[in-house]
């Protein structure tokens, strides 16, 4: 009974696997996203999947947004430790109508590094399928070109607008990292964002 | 002829539009539907440097919002208003309504169009400064308080000195919160004990921690008065004839709640204090419901529910109400059953939030006769699908002024017909929380001190005597005994007490007053003396203290210092009548009797009823033409 049961468990658990994979696991490959150009805060053209990096971390994010400002220490935390995981990590501006010089006050403002990308023409949330701000998109280089393996919140803190719970359950991103980290697609490929909505700073 | 056919075109066109546009002839714009109801329910925060996170002002700062302003309102969660339609009428109630809540999301749903800029109404204007001009006095701490830039729920209290000299009536006060961004509501309290002094020299830096303070002074007092602050309010404008009693010594305590940003940021909060120079004419009263001896919810209890009820003992009229609970708060209910058996609601919110908290001022005063029952009922979820649960997984949760703890109150503002009521409204609370919580020390405390009031003094003893087992340390409770004591005509009783209550508290001047008093009544003044003299030294401008102290050593003989007390006693209040008779009877003594006829003559203009002064004053005048 006992060998009869240790030898089924791995089958059931990797059934169970592909159960959740087939379910939530939604990988796409984007040859083109190599080519993908944003902008820096500098108003120079930057193509964010040319260097070479274990995984391209980027959140979603703009200025007046007190969600995304609330992330502020906890996505500074989280850089850091993308940084010495060789990820790349990238706050991505997303409204057109923000200036360089009105993000740049931003950054310093909420203690982070003089340096963002702008996505004026929303080319990576969609290529991201990113809703809200802030919202993470991962991507893991392949042969095919970077291939996005999460889209979703940084934690559940927020569970809506203005409903939060007094500390996070789950650290989604954090998650997501130590699993590109260790050369692993993370378990969950995406999970909802509460934040302020992309859609209304669409050109 | 051009001009018809030119009239013509212009039907044509006006046809055509109607005809082929459908729908879209109803579709709401910016400047035609959306900014009047933006600039009414949303500007008063979201205006440049006020407490919304956001401008909503522009059409471009709605644009970049409209999903999610049809969002939020679809879901009423803005503009923010917790209690439920239909369940009284509150003094700047922000409720949409349907019809509101669907032209927001039409809108949005539309591509959030501008419409004609020349139906743009005018913005509304918010200046940062004293909405009602200058205060006539402001209270700053020196230094900013500094809130971190992340974590949860921040409760900080600043302890700020009032500095009047004299007593002052408060008719306005208005609290300029520095970063209204940061500040989700703030109370203000007034503390005569020192104990929030004392807190903050506990706490590094300016101010202390804490979400509900307890301290020795009540929360209201002195004249109940709601002083409860949340951004996108005007000031607290009293009625004119209920300005609020500030004392010297005083100390305004700001128990705020803030919310990190991301960022940390300093702030620097004033309290603007505005003057009248008429005291209060009525004096409201809170009435607290609450069970927090009921609170002991069990993980996963989601339906944990905490009821309280007062049967008014006088007719009142209802003012406003403050429900108040912490994150396991879930549905309140405020309800008035009148004796005709009909049902008034005070308040329901089905969808607390404790951040959103706030005093709700009734629209209309509710007039409440005699006999009706004013009930409470919370409902707390103590369940993990509670998302604001502190704990994870849920624990259990007591009563207590942690913010893992909880409260079940509901306050209840009330204006009594009569001033006496307050003592009878006082009498029901203290009855109500002994059936709660028998043999209450505080319960015990203040019923008896009531009775006392009332001259009701076989209770009132007591009672007193119930709190003094219950805690024989406590010097305030012992005096109150003694003084019920000495009113029963029981004065060596008294005397002990009073002793009892200096040994306790050395520095207790109210009991060493009336320990000296007491000794005086019993002709005995060389005891008292000691007694009158050190209260007389701790607190020069007792006038009372010092008629007593003049009293006392015109009973030794003593006249002159008899003469300089009383003296410095009618500098301080001219208006005691005790102090002129002793000073008459002082010339008398010394054959002085214009003197004595003027010190009368002041006595009996003062309390003309009194027989004695009366007396002594026909007797000077006769001895004067003598």
């Amino acid at each position: 009974m006992e060998a009869g049961r240790r030898l089924l468990r791995p089958h059931a658990i990797a059934a169970a696997l592909i159960a959740v994979l087939a379910a939530s696991l939604v990988v796409r490959a984007d040859p083109q996203g190599r080519e993908l150009t944003l902008e820096s805060i500098d108003g120079t053209p930057v193509r964010p999947f040319a260097a070479s990096a274990r995984a391209w971390v980027f959140v979603f994010t703009r200025t007046d947004c007190p969600v995304a400002a609330r992330y502020a220490p906890e996505l500074q935390r989280l850089e850091q430790r993308a940084v010495s995981a060789h990820v790349a990590f990238h706050l991505v501006f997303v409204d057109p109508a923000e200036t360089a010089g009105t993000v740049r006050a931003y950054l310093h403002d909420y203690g982070y590094a003089d340096r963002a990308l702008l996505d004026r023409s929303h080319q990576l949330v969609h290529l991201a399928g990113a809703r809200a701000t802030p919202e993470a998109a991962v991507f893991i280089p392949s042969n095919a070109g970077p291939v996005l393996v999460y889209t979703g919140r940084i934690d559940d803190r927020y569970v809506d607008i203005g409903r939060m719970r007094p500390a996070p359950t789950r650290h989604d991103l954090d998650e997501v990292l130590t699993a590109v980290a260790r050369g692993q697609r993370p378990e969950v490929a995406s999970s909802p964002a509460v934040g302020c909505l992309i859609a209304d700073v669409t050109r | 002829m051009t001009r018809a056919r030119r009239t013509a075109t212009a039907m044509a066109l006006a046809a055509l539009a109607t005809c082929c546009t459908g729908g879209a002839a109803t579709q709401p714009t910016f400047t035609g539907d959306v900014a009047p109801l933006l600039f009414k329910n949303c500007a008063p925060c979201h205006h440049p440097g006020g407490p919304g996170p956001f401008a909503l002002i522009s059409y471009e700062d709605a644009r970049k919002h409209a999903r999610q302003i049809a969002k939020v309102t679809g879901r009423r969660y803005m503009p923010p208003w917790p209690p439920d339609a239909g369940h009284g009428r509150f003094v700047g109630e922000r409720h949409l309504t349907d019809a509101e809540i669907e032209t927001l999301r039409a809108w949005a749903a539309a591509g959030a169009p501008e419409g004609d800029p020349l139906r743009m109404p005018a913005a509304p204007m918010y200046s940062a400064g004293w909405q009602l001009g200058t205060p006539d006095l402001v209270l700053r701490e020196a230094e900013p308080f500094v809130v971190p830039a992340e974590g949860g729920d921040v409760f900080w209290n600043l302890v700020l000195p009032s500095t009047v000299t004299g007593t002052r009536y408060v008719r306005a006060m208005e609290i300029l919160p520095g970063n209204a961004r940061l500040v989700h509501h703030a109370n203000v309290l007034l503390d005569t004990s020192g104990a929030g002094r004392a807190l903050d020299a506990q706490s590094p830096g300016p101010g202390f921690p804490g979400m509900d303070l307890t301290l020795a002074s009540n929360r209201f007092e002195p004249d109940s008065h709601f002083l409860f602050w949340k951004p996108g309010t005007p000031a607290l404008v009293e009625r004119p004839d209920m300005a609020w009693r500030l004392e010297p010594g005083t100390d305004l305590i700001l128990n705020m709640h803030l919310q990190p940003s991301g960022r940390s940021e300093p702030i620097q909060p004033a309290i603007g204090l505005y003057f009248s120079e008429r005291p209060a004419t009525r004096v409201p009263m809170l009435l607290q419901l609450e069970h927090d001896g009921a609170l002991d919810i069990p993980p996963g209890d989601a339906q944990f529910e905490v009821t309280d009820a007062l049967v008014l003992p006088v007719p009142v009229e209802v003012l406003g109400v403050y429900p108040h609970a912490h994150y396991l708060g879930k549905i309140v209910e405020g309800t008035a059953k009148l004796p005709d058996g009909s049902v008034q609601w005070l308040i329901r919110i089905s969808d607390w939030d404790m951040k959103w908290q706030g005093v709700y001022q009734l629209a209309d005063p509710l007039s409440l006769p005699k006999g009706t029952v004013l009930s409470m009922r919370w409902i707390f979820d103590n369940s993990s699908s509670n998302v604001r649960n502190p704990h994870t997984p849920p624990q259990r949760v007591r009563g207590g002024n942690r913010a893992i703890d909880e409260m079940a109150h509901l306050w209840v503002q009330v204006l009594p017909a009569r001033p006496e009521d307050r003592l009878t409204l006082q009498e029901a609370l203290m009855r109500a929380r002994l059936v709660k919580y028998p043999g209450d020390f505080v319960a015990l405390a203040n019923l008896g001190s009531v009775l006392e009031s009332q001259g009701r003094l076989d209770e009132a003893i007591a009672r007193l005597q119930q709190a003094v087992n219950t805690r024989p340390d406590s010097a305030v409770v012992r005096n109150t005994l003694a003084t019920s004591l000495r009113a029963a005509n029981r004065p060596a009783d008294a005397l002990k007490e009073f002793e009892r209550a200096l040994q306790i508290d050395p520095a207790y001047a109210d009991a060493e007053y009336n320990l000296g008093t007491t000794l005086l009544a019993l002709n005995r003044p060389a005891e008292a003396l000691p007694f009158l003299r050190h209260v007389t030294a701790a607190h020069p401008d007792d006038g009372a203290a010092l008629s007593d102290l003049g009293a006392a050593y015109a009973m030794l003989k003593r006249f002159d210092q008899a003469a300089t007390a009383l003296e410095a006693s009618l500098r301080i209040n001219p208006g005691n009548a005790q102090a002129h008779y002793n000073l008459g009877l002082i010339a008398a003594s010394r054959r002085e009797m214009p003197r004595a006829v003027r010190e009368f003559e002041q006595a009996a203009r003062i309390d003309p009823t009194n027989r004695e002064i009366a007396t002594a004053l026909a007797e000077a005048r006769a001895a004067l033409k003598r």
